[in-house]
């Protein structure tokens, strides 16, 4: 769904992915999520290595080359 | 304090270890670890740091052994069912390390008794494992290590997934908590009662978890902000920066203000930093974090992973 003019290259979850050059990462996320059926409730966020925050998901925005983890909680022990 | 003929020789191949020597060994024994949760990860990690030569350790957990326990809470045997875990698991580490002190708690906590079950001489702890199993534990126990300046060491499995966090703001006020990483309105489907777990996967997490705390009790603090995650079949550790979250409900700048603790750091000009590589210490990081509006950038570092989400 990312496809065509402007589009940029990044991973996710180690998946080769196209999106909208300066897409935003909420969306990204949300995409991600929708297409595996994952509660985007239940996931937390790294961009190139950090943790980012769900308040900044909707500002973050995404360019070539990034790398992101998309991860949810273990609480087992 | 020196150490004992025979516990030079017990220790020996620690104190051979330019890392910890006599004085690092010195500090496992004047140590005071709290462990919470005696499951699969409080088992193994409270059985090596008694081993190491820790000289106190608290252990809480209200639950009773059952049999699904045995695959991998190996203190446990068919002989202990039915009774309560940090009971069985006083006797047995008291048994095997008479040096180590071990206190037994048999409560869950919970939000009305952490203050009575922690609070009260949560001065006289070092640090805190979470080795619990649910999430609303975690957040409290979170809370709790936020609230009373301690380092807290924060291991999880399930599945074939693992994570490891260390928290310690006290030395790094820039770095996040258990909040900053997994807000407790996240939520969660993963325990090892609905997804299962092989005992090898939860006791890699409690060996890490035991060599972080010795690490931390050392003073080596590299790992502080750190979330490690491991993938049990592929055999892949991940690591991952955690910044503080400027909004986080729990040690965000909004609640409990600590900008004023932090000014008093400044002014008394407290630098911990030791060898960690990042040279920060704590002097600068309170100096960063008072930089009102410095939030956290991005850094342009690389690393992806394909997991279960």
């Amino acid at each position: 769904m990312y496809k065509g003019n402007g589009s940029v290259s990044i991973t996710v979850n180690d998946e080769v992915k196209q999106i909208a050059d300066k897409a935003r990462l909420q969306n990204v996320i949300e995409s991600y999520c929708e297409n595996r059926a994952v509660d985007i409730n239940s996931v937390a966020v790294a961009l190139n290595s950090e943790v980012v925050p769900h308040s900044r998901w909707q500002s973050q925005i995404c360019q070539a080359n990034d790398k992101l983890e998309l991860f949810s909680v273990v609480a087992g022990g | 304090m020196a150490l004992s003929d025979s516990d030079f020789i017990r220790y020996s191949r620690q104190v051979l270890l330019p890392e910890v020597g006599e004085t690092g060994q010195l500090a496992f024994i004047d140590s005071h670890v709290v462990i919470i949760g005696v499951g699969g990860l409080g088992n193994l990690a409270a059985q090596q740091l008694a081993a190491a030569g820790v000289g106190k350790i608290t252990l809480v957990d209200g639950d009773c052994i059952a049999l699904s326990n045995l695959p991998r809470q190996l203190l446990f045997s068919d002989a202990d069912l039915g009774y309560n875990k940090v009971d069985v698991a006083r006797r047995k580490l008291s048994l095997a390390y008479p040096q180590t002190q071990v206190d037994a708690v048999g409560e869950f906590l919970t939000d009305d008794n952490m203050g009575a079950v922690l609070g009260e001489t949560s001065k006289s702890y070092d640090l805190l494992l979470d080795c619990s199993d649910n999430f609303d534990t975690r957040q409290r126990i979170n809370r709790f290590a936020i609230k009373s300046e301690l380092p807290l060491v924060s291991a999880s499995a399930a599945h074939f997934n693992g994570q490891l966090l260390n928290i310690d703001q006290r030395y790094n006020p820039n770095t996040g908590c258990y909040h900053c990483l997994f807000p407790a309105e996240m939520s969660v489907s993963q325990s090892c009662q609905t997804v299962g777990i092989l005992g090898p996967m939860v006791g890699t997490l409690a060996s890490m978890q035991a060599l972080m705390a010795l690490q931390q009790l050392l003073g080596d603090k590299q790992t502080v902000g750190k979330l490690f995650r491991f993938d049990g079949k592929r055999f892949s550790w991940r690591e991952l920066n955690l910044p503080r979250n400027q909004a986080c409900g729990v040690c965000g700048a909004g609640e409990g203000d600590r900008a004023p603790v932090l000014r008093e750091k400044l002014a008394a000009g407290l630098d911990e930093g030791s060898g960690s590589g990042s040279g920060s210490g704590l002097k600068q990081a309170a100096e960063q974090e008072l930089d009102l509006g410095s939030e956290l950038g991005q850094a342009g570092l690389q690393s992806a992973e394909k997991d279960y989400v």
